[in-house]
């Protein structure tokens, strides 16, 4: 049985940058991107994704010849399961804090 | 990039590649394809982050764990040793021949210990010093029945003590760990 994931909010950040384009691979650099995360806290977050079966990773080949495969990212059916879960927190969450706002 | 710091950022990304566990490689030949799209503003951060994963990813592995734990018993065992032999210097010192002789068998046992668990690993902690804790235990609550009256009875009572006491944090650390290790990695299947 895999370990149920750990949502930090960092891990929260990555899924809902996935689910935002869910079939969409995506490169290690522009994830720190879209996240705000550094490199050393990205990528032991994908590699625990990865372990927990949420994540696919391949290399893809660089369109420029001579260049070397780049390892690309997609969640997982399981993976996007979570993230829609996240999401849907995230947006309950959201709705609480601007109710008690209010 | 200047040459410079191109060299450096090259270097951190080897010692990445270099200290990465072997279930990782292809994590860390990731990040390095990855550093080279990565802009030379940012190469620096990427690469040192890079280095700090695969760092992690190397402490938490299960051989370096019980390896660590070997060694924290090998060099705890040694200094054990040698405040035994120490404190019998001192009592040779003071003309005090038996407690610096009690003293001196406290060392050897304790350096023996840290040899044989440095050569044959947690294993044979555990083999060494489940009967040595034993038969101290036996000693401090028998001591004043089978030992003939002695002025230093309770001073070698308090040696046979604190040795126990070390024998037992040893077996917690041999026997502890290695099944902490093995739940983790039920846990992780």
């Amino acid at each position: 049985m895999s370990r149920r994931s750990n949502i930090s909010k960092q891990t929260r950040g990555t899924l809902l940058a996935f689910f935002d384009k869910p079939q969409v691979w995506r490169y290690g650099y522009d994830l720190t991107q879209e996240t705000g995360l550094k490199s050393g806290t990205l990528y032991p977050l994908l590699m625990r994704l990865h372990d927990q079966g949420f994540l696919e990773a391949e290399w893809r080949t660089s369109p420029q010849a001579g260049r070397p495969a780049r390892h690309v990212y997609r969640l997982t059916p399981a993976g996007m399961a979570l993230a829609q879960k996240t999401a849907t927190a995230t947006v309950v969450e959201q709705n609480k804090r601007l109710g008690a706002a209010i | 990039m200047n040459i410079v710091m191109e060299r450096c950022v090259q270097a951190i990304m080897a010692t990445a590649v270099k200290i990465a566990p072997p279930d990782r490689h292809i994590w860390a030949q990731a990040m390095m394809v990855e550093l080279e799209h990565v802009p030379d503003s940012e190469a620096v951060t990427f690469a040192l982050g890079c280095m700090g994963a695969m760092a992690r990813a190397r402490v938490v592995t299960t051989s370096f764990i019980l390896g660590a734990a070997q060694w924290v018993l090998v060099i705890g065992a040694a200094i054990w040793s040698a405040l035994n032999l120490w404190l019998a210097g001192r009592l040779s010192q003071a003309d005090a021949a038996a407690p610096a002789m009690f003293a001196y068998s406290g060392a050897a046992l304790f350096a023996a210990g840290s040899l044989v668990t440095a050569w044959l690993g947690t294993r044979a902690t555990i083999r060494l010093a489940a009967p040595l804790l034993i038969v101290a235990m036996l000693f401090v609550i028998s001591a004043e029945f089978i030992m003939p009256p002695t002025p230093h009875q309770n001073f070698y009572r308090a040696l046979v003590i604190e040795d126990a006491f070390m024998l037992l944090m040893a077996l917690a650390v041999a026997i502890g760990v290695p099944q902490w290790v093995s739940k983790r990695k039920v846990n992780v299947r």
